[in-house]
């Protein structure tokens, strides 16, 4: 049982989480009236969605996404009885583009460079944890004695410090070049 | 949002799922906590979602950290010597989730692994916790079968490849047999490899093996050594460097490395973990060299960069894709 969830959350890793930020953006420019935090909860969902559906024929990861998003966005407007004429006209003529470009594949060194760049923006000590645990692969205990402190802070550390880093990289989008506007709309001319 | 970063910026959900998240990467969770686990996840579709989330993206974080090669990269204060990552780490822990059973279960958990099959189908990864602590991770399309007595501890591997982290016990030795070889071992990390019509491959990570077969001297393997049995039962022993050994079991966090093989051997690689089976004809194509980071779950994205890189096309027809220079 644990093997199959493992190659699921293998392909989320790989095919969905690559996407977060660009359809988050999608999300801030196209529904005005959402918060941050509506955002947040409409990204959660769509996880939990994507879960709970079968997706071992899926190729297209990335339409995937913005389709599972945009079911919960309806769901939620036809539930808060908002009517909002403009944004579920966007919603309908949503055009996805097809498959990513080249860019992707060379992306794994680069990726770890922006580690890097999130990882600069980490106060020293959470810095400190983050790579003692996930670089060097310590034990908690060892790094609680390695840093003077007990294991609970270095748990609260830790996860500080991946919190900041999994939103740095995944929902501000700063890991993938290919979604920063800039890129895409190179690709979109030179395709 | 301040540089300093605060947690108040951090959804709440999104952080008490990574909680949960870092406490399973420690290992099974007790009852209680498992209770709390699951209340929390069916209370509200959001933190079902958050979770899933969480796990995929350190996932994603714990692969792009394999990258560092085991060191730190930014200064870190306050400590001197920084020991080398911890293969053994995850055979100990789990050691001390067994060590809370009694005696009589420990007893009834011998008999009823004793001669348990194990394996793992394509693209598949397989980590198995034996009744000793020691881990058996097995890569894509691999079978062992595993018997455990009270006396002895031994593996048959079928095929395939595997990594094991042993747990020390110098009562019992931990026996490996592939063919007419033995590897033998008591604490120690190592990698076997048996591919179909390949040849017999060991990789020690830590510690110390020895390699036994009828009629020939027994070799004895250190860390950073690794040993290939050809067809003819002829030993071959070299020295690897940490960064060689680290590539090879890189399949452990989902990646496969190539740095400077062959489009052949390149292939060779990636279909080993993939139904649809990549091919090469063009004889000066396949011994092209390669460079990258690949996910071994991701044969499409292998395709595109082989495409902007070596500017092949590719031509699928049913289960296979033929790479080839366009006419």
């Amino acid at each position: 049982m644990e093997d199959l969830t493992w190659q699921r959350h293998q392909w989320i890793a790989d095919h969905i989480l690559p996407w977060e930020a660009e359809v988050r953006r999608w999300l801030r420019r196209y529904t005005r009236t959402l918060h941050a935090d509506d955002i947040d909860d409409l990204i959660q969902e769509a996880y939990a969605r994507l879960w709970s559906s079968d997706f071992s024929h899926i190729r297209d990861g990335r339409k995937f996404f913005y389709t599972i998003v945009r079911n919960a966005l309806q769901d939620q407007l036809r539930r808060a009885r908002i009517v909002q004429i403009e944004c579920v006209a966007e919603l309908d003529t949503l055009d996805v583009d097809e498959a990513p470009g080249p860019e992707r594949w060379v992306s794994a060194r680069q990726q770890f460079e922006q580690l890097l760049q999130a990882l600069k923006k980490l106060t020293p000590q959470r810095r400190t944890v983050f790579q003692l645990r996930r670089f060097e692969e310590l034990p908690l205990r060892e790094i609680a004695q390695k840093l003077g402190v007990t294991e609970k802070t270095v748990e609260n550390l830790l996860r500080l410090a991946q919190g900041q880093v999994i939103k740095t990289l995944f929902a501000e989008g700063e890991a993938a070049d290919y979604t920063s506007e800039k890129n895409y709309e190179r690709r979109r001319k030179r395709d | 949002m301040s540089a300093a970063g605060s947690a108040t910026d951090l959804n709440t959900i999104d952080l008490e799922a990574l909680r949960w998240v870092l406490l399973l990467e420690r290992g099974p969770l007790p009852a209680d906590q498992q209770r709390q686990l699951s209340a929390w996840i069916t209370s509200d579709v959001r933190h079902r979602g958050a979770l899933i989330r969480a796990q995929a993206a350190s996932l994603r974080l714990n692969r792009l950290s394999a990258l560092a090669g085991g060191r730190s990269v930014f200064e870190t204060p306050a400590h001197g010597h920084v020991s080398r990552r911890r293969v053994l780490a995850v055979a100990a822990s789990a050691a001390g989730a067994l060590g809370l059973l009694t005696w009589e279960s420990r007893e009834w958990l011998e008999d009823l692994w004793s001669g348990t099959r194990y394996s793992s189908g394509i693209g598949e990864m397989r980590k198995v916790v034996l009744p000793d602590g020691s881990v058996m991770t097995l890569n894509t399309q691999s079978e062992v079968r595993a018997h455990y007595t009270r006396h002895s501890r031994e593996i048959h591997l079928a095929k395939g490849e595997v990594l094991f982290d042993v747990a020390h016990d110098a009562t019992r030795e931990f026996v490996v047999r592939i063919d007419s070889w033995s590897v033998v071992a008591v604490g120690t990390a190592f990698d076997v490899r048996r591919l179909s019509g390949s040849a017999l491959d060991v990789a020690v990570t830590e510690g110390v093996v020895q390699m036994l077969t009828p009629a020939q001297p027994r070799q004895r393997l250190a860390a950073l050594q690794q040993a290939t049995v050809e067809g003819a039962g002829q030993i071959a022993v070299r020295q690897v460097s940490d960064a060689e050994l680290q590539r090879r079991l890189a399949w452990r966090t989902g990646l496969i490395v190539f740095d400077g093989e062959t489009l052949r051997q390149a292939l060779s690689e990636m279909n080993r973990y993939s139904r649809q089976q990549l091919a090469v004809e063009d004889p000066e194509l396949a011994e092209s060299r390669i460079v990258g980071v690949f996910s071994t779950s991701d044969a499409k994205t292998f395709v595109q960069g082989m495409r902007s890189t070596l500017g092949v096309e590719a031509v699928e027809s049913g289960n296979t894709v033929l790479l080839r220079r366009p006419r």
